[in-house]
């Protein structure tokens, strides 16, 4: 027992100190074992931290009260900087900003303080550096950094903060994405798609939707494409309408590229013909044929102009009128390019549509240009290009016309141009036109319709100095009338009661005669059919039947209903005769009679008309 | 015997021992297994293993093979998994140490590659490393590739050559086409930051392209605080000119960003001595028509009075011209309730103008204010306006409007035109309905709207339908019309067969004015055509029509021959027949 009582306390000693060492070991080497092992994680070499090997691009931290003064080490960064490419700076600034950097407080405050580092390229690379690092982390804090930015420096760093942002929870950077505006959101979505290319098309194209700019993904697909080689032309246009749809118009420059090389590779298997017939079949909608026939002609002709010769032969003449068209519209915007279709053409060629096409809307564009590369065209053209450039000029510029009149030699030809100069000009600065009169000797084959066309715009804008510029004139050859008659003519239109108290101006009564029946013809064509009825009084009694036929003509047509009613009130009875003719004939397409009303007409009729009713 | 503290001091060893074993092997499992550390090693090691970095794998023989040719999928998954920069580092990474003849079958490999974006990036990862090794091999590389691509890799090209040779890089590009040397210059002036301003010119100089630094210059001021807008306005007119058309994308985002400093500065007192002085110089209209339109964005009062100044009366109202059309631009409302900011002179062309631009999206509020308009023309020309866009929003409120608003009664007919071509692009039924429903025109003799109806669905290429709706006509003058608007449009369209084969379903009494409108339309559409099927017409009158209009057509036109002229004598009526000699 004894024994016993004296092992107690030494096995107790034993085992507390066996207790002991294990407590000191476990502690020990528990919080040693932890420390090593954070240690060692926090300095390996990583993707997102900086090699060991890269120095730091701080020097110190400076903490005042206000702020946080980070020091860089400029000096120290360039000799890494010498002699890369900026594509490996903006690696080495990447690392550089991962070594040792701090707390991302300080990597914000590196990006302020870095606003000071020359010159602006290194400034810009080292901020889109730092940048890059804050947005792997703290994307919205990254964008606020750069918020107050001038646009072209903020919009590429919002690009990279996207770029990262959309790896580490793209649902998010989406969301954030929705909520900023123009160059911001396009910068956004090119991070996000740029680097998102994981993403099925699917996917990438309804994240561009998202952000209301599907023409973005559009472009980017078009400028992948187009480095293709295109074996299958067909299948390819067919995939391209799926994809960009049918907005020809509004096709971007990556997308007409695309269109244009797989028009290329078209060509060459199917010839230009070939291809437009299978266009024109697959939209099966001629405005949009055109549109794209002329959107192809416009890019293909700036490489080869011939291929439009090509087009020349073998088409049906459905897709003939497409080319045709299309080519005329190509000449509008594209001069240069109608120019050059048209000098390789022939003249007396196949396709004399095609060629007028070509050069037709370039004339209506640059007519004076047109003028004065006459000589570089066969003579066969010539006639048609003078006639067809001073009638473009006639309409758009008229004052400029007078100057190229002299190269017309055809009677036809002059006859056409004076009278629509005459027209068109008139309406601008009539008194310009009859100076011009005056002046051309080749007009005055035409210089009563000239001078007509002087007056009666020379009314409009003042009715009395007309009238006076009228009776400086000599009367008309063909009647002896004076012109001061189409001055009262023309006011009557508007104002009957004036053009009547005009009618005093008239310088003999011949000519007074002709106003009378001018304003009573305006009566009739303005519908008043009552007052042109009454109006009948002025006129002279030879005249007055005549007159009076064809107001109740007229007025059959304008107003069937009044004139059934005023058949009692006609002055004779072979007006009422001819009024009831009328009124039954025409009623079998105005049905503006009854047919009580048309038996009531027939009693005006004779007899032998009533027999055949 | 051992004495009882070595005893205790072994167990306490013991104790030590055990608790170090404990730890050590807790730790390996914990460190190991339950929080391993994150697999981020070097790009290398990671994403391109050395097994896989260029041979074909066993993996390879798939169908895949052809998309991805050389590169494991774990490289490419590894490699989709990054953002955008770090895929150029692992690819930078991989290819740092490559010699020409390694990389040459990754050259090849990353021209099929057809995995998205990815080929984009590898291929000029691969040509940067070229471009290291042997730069005229790089380029010569990029020549075949499509513009886009060859001018970003050309950039890319002499962005690593100048950082290594610069005068050799600079020899080279001054051997280059003009289009591919402005890259080459782009890629060099991005390389070199360090080089002065001097250099820069002298090296731009050389080859002629100082544009090249003036735009470089300009993106580096767009992106520095503008103190004092007036003097960076100035200064830039003096620099670059006031000509917007020909100032580039760099020089016009430089000229923006001083506007809108401006703006946000909100110093616009100093603007109107600015905008005289612009204008005592030449060639500033436009940039000073730039600068008020931003003016007007932000005050449209503002714009104006900057321009009250201006001395010369015509140039004034040039430029109040453009207040007035970029204040329309953005709220025509505001126009319209603010006419007495605008001069006098313009009213009547602001009233119209805005009330064109009202009707695109409130042809409602525009239809209140038609009475503004004094002018006949101007007044029909807006409403005619106002009808179309009406029609396209609510085409029943705009056909309410015409009915019912005395103030346009007089241009009814050509405002229901209007609506009901409007509406045949979308429902041609409802559109023919209301076209019946419409009044024939009394003017036109009796003509109805049904042949626009008829014409819309033509222009669609839908002829059957346009014959059977035409069938729908009020009356046999009408139908005519009908078939006359399809047969121009099928003539039109080279279907000159088929506009002669509806003849059969016209009335005879009415061939002569089908005959009339639809070979004027043939005639004009293929003379030649139509020359080369006279003889074969159906009928004589047709013939006789046809050669009519292909003679009148020459007068004009000059398409044919004398002979051929001459050959369509026999064709033409007795009386006409003089007129060819």
């Amino acid at each position: 027992m004894k024994l016993e009582s004296q092992s107690d306390p030494l096995r107790i000693r034993r085992r507390l100190a066996f207790l002991a060492g294990l407590t000191v070991a476990v502690i020990g080497a528990g919080v040693g074992v932890n420390l090593f092992m954070e240690n060692q994680r926090s300095d390996s070499p990583s993707l997102q931290n900086g090699s060991d090997a890269e120095p730091s691009l701080i020097t110190g931290i400076e903490v005042t009260d206000d702020s946080v003064l980070i020091k860089i080490d400029i000096d120290g960064l360039r000799p890494l900087l010498e002699d890369e490419s900026s594509y490996e700076r903006a690696i080495t600034l990447h690392n550089v900003t991962g070594s040792r950097t701090g707390t991302e407080l300080e990597l914000l405050e590196l990006f302020a303080n870095a606003e000071d580092v020359q010159p602006t390229r290194l400034r810009d690379e080292l901020q889109r550096a730092i940048v890059r690092r804050i947005a792997k982390k703290r994307p919205r804090n990254a964008l606020d950094q750069v918020a107050s930015l001038a646009e072209v420096r903020r919009v590429p760093l919002i690009d990279i903060v996207f770029q990262e942002w959309s790896v580490t929870d793209l649902n998010s950077s989406i969301e954030f994405a929705k909520s900023i505006k123009g160059t911001s959101q396009v910068a956004a979505l090119e991070g996000i798609l740029g680097s998102r290319i994981d993403l099925p098309d699917d996917a990438r194209r309804d994240i561009a939707l998202q952000l209301g700019n599907e023409q973005f993904i559009l472009d980017q697909w078009a400028a992948q494409k187009v480095q293709d080689d295109f074996d299958d032309p067909s299948a390819e246009w067919s995939e391209f309408l799926t994809i960009h749809g049918v907005g020809f118009q509004e096709l971007s420059p990556n997308q007409i590229s695309l269109l244009a090389s797989i028009a290329r590779s078209w060509i060459e298997q199917d010839g230009f013909g070939g291809m437009a017939q299978a266009i024109g079949s697959s939209l099966n909608d001629y405005d949009a044929s055109v549109s794209v026939v002329e959107l192809l002609l416009n890019h293909l002709v700036i490489h080869d102009p011939r291929v439009v010769l090509e087009a020349a032969g073998g088409m049906s003449s459905e897709v003939r009128s497409i080319v045709v068209r299309a080519l005329t519209n190509l000449a509008k915007i594209n001069p240069k390019a109608a120019f050059e279709i048209a000098s390789l053409m022939e003249s007396g060629g196949s396709d004399v549509v095609l060629q007028r096409a070509a050069i037709g809307g370039w004339i209506e564009t640059d007519p004076i240009g047109a003028l004065e590369s006459l000589a570089r065209f066969p003579d066969a053209f010539q006639d048609w290009i003078k006639q067809r450039s001073l009638m473009s000029m006639v309409r758009t510029m008229p004052e400029e016309v007078p100057q190229y009149i002299h190269i017309v030699s055809d009677g036809t030809q002059m006859e056409i141009i004076v009278n629509n100069l005459a027209i068109n000009w008139a309406r601008k600065d009539p008194l310009a036109v009859f100076e011009w009169l005056q002046s051309e000797p080749k007009a005055q084959k035409w210089r009563e319709d000239v001078l007509g066309t002087v007056i009666e715009n020379l009314a409009r804008k003042d009715p009395e100095e007309a009238v006076r510029f009228a009776l400086e004139q000599p009367p008309r050859e063909y009647d002896g009338v004076g012109w001061e008659v189409l001055v009262v003519w023309n006011i009557a239109h508007t104002d009957v009661d004036t053009a009547v108290a005009l009618i005093d101006h008239a310088r003999n009564e011949q000519t007074r005669e002709s106003m009378y029946r001018s304003i009573g013809q305006v009566l009739i064509n303005q519908a008043q059919f009552e007052r042109a009825m009454d109006w009948a009084e002025n006129l002279k009694e030879d005249r007055r039947e005549e007159y009076l036929e064809r107001v109740v003509t007229s007025w059959v047509w304008g107003n069937p209903e009044q004139l059934y009613k005023k058949m009692d009130s006609l002055p004779s009875d072979k007006l009422r005769e001819i009024a009831a003719d009328w009124l039954i004939d025409a009623n079998v397409h105005q049905k503006a009679l009854s047919e009580d009303q048309i038996d009531e007409l027939w009693k005006h009729l004779p007899e032998e008309s009533t027999e055949n009713q | 015997m051992v004495p009882a503290w070595l005893k205790t001091a072994f167990f306490f060893l013991l104790g030590l021992l055990v608790g170090v074993a404990v730890v050590g092997a807790f730790s390996f499992v914990y460190w190991t297994y339950i929080f391993p550390e994150p697999k981020i090693a070097t790009p290398i090691e990671t994403i391109f293993p050395e097994d896989v970095e260029i041979e074909e794998s066993e993996s390879q023989q798939s169908e895949n093979t052809e998309q991805r040719p050389g590169i494991s999928e774990s490289v490419y998954l590894e490699l989709l998994r990054l953002s955008q920069f770090d895929r150029s580092k692992a690819l930078h990474g991989h290819l740092r140490n490559a010699d020409l003849d390694s990389i040459s079958s990754l050259v090849e490999q990353g021209w099929t590659i057809n995995f998205l974006s990815l080929h984009r990036e590898i291929q000029e990862a691969v040509i940067r490393r070229v471009a290291q090794l042997d730069p005229t091999e790089a380029l010569h590389r990029v020549n075949d590739l499509s513009k886009s691509a060859r001018n970003r890799l050309t950039i890319a090209v002499f962005d690593e050559w100048s950082s290594q040779d610069l005068e050799e890089a600079i020899a080279h590009a001054s051997s280059l086409a003009e289009e591919d040397q402005r890259s080459a210059l782009t890629g060099i002036l991005l390389s070199r930051f360090e080089l002065s301003d001097s250099r820069r010119l002298d090296l731009l100089r050389q080859l002629g392209h100082e544009q090249v630094l003036m735009d470089s210059q300009a993106l580096t001021m767009a992106g520095e605080l503008v103190e004092d807008p007036a003097s960076a306005w100035s200064e830039f007119l003096v620099r670059h000119g006031g000509d917007v058309a020909s100032l580039s994308d760099a020089q016009l985002v430089l000229l923006r960003h001083i506007l809108s400093s401006w703006i946000d500065l909100g110093v616009t007192t100093d603007v109107a001595s600015a905008i005289n002085s612009a204008l005592e110089g030449s060639g500033n209209e436009s940039a000073v028509q730039m600068l008020l339109e931003t003016l007007t964005r932000l005050d449209p009062s503002v714009a104006f009075h900057a321009t009250s100044s201006i001395e010369h009366s015509e140039m004034r109202t040039q430029m109040q011209r453009h207040i007035v059309a970029e204040w329309i631009n953005t709220d025509p409302l505001a126009v319209l309730e603010g006419l007495e900011l605008i001069p006098s002179e313009l009213q009547d062309w602001s009233k119209k103008e805005a009330l064109v631009a009202l009707s695109v999206t409130a042809p409602a509020e525009a239809a209140k204010r038609l009475g503004i308009i004094s002018s006949d023309d101007a007044k029909s020309e807006v409403a005619r306006t106002i009808a179309g866009y009406w029609a396209e929003l609510n085409p029943e409120a705009a056909r309410d409007w015409v009915k019912s608003d005395t103030e346009i009664q007089d241009l009814r007919w050509v405002l229901m035109y209007r609506i009901v071509w409007v509406v045949s692009q979308d429902d041609p039924d409802k559109a023919l309905k209301w076209a019946l429903e419409e009044p024939v025109n009394e003017q036109q003799r009796g003509r109805g709207l049904e042949p626009t109806v008829i014409r819309s669905v033509a222009l669609k290429g839908d002829y059957e339908t346009a014959i059977s709706m035409a069938q729908k006509a009020r009356d046999i003058e009408n139908l005519q019309w009908c078939y006359v608007s399809i047969g121009q449009v099928l003539t039109d369209r080279g279907k000159s067969d088929d506009a002669w084969s509806l003849l059969d379903d016209i009335p005879e009494r009415f061939h002569s004015l089908y005959w009339t409108q639809v070979a004027y339309n043939w005639v004009r559409a293929e003379p030649d055509a139509a020359f080369e099927s006279l003889e074969n017409l159906p009928s004589q009158e047709l013939k006789e029509h046809v050669a009519g209009g292909l003679f009148n057509h020459n007068q004009m036109t000059h398409m044919f021959s004398n002979e051929q002229i001459r050959s369509l004598k026999k064709y033409l009526p007795e009386m006409y027949r003089h007129l060819i000699e």
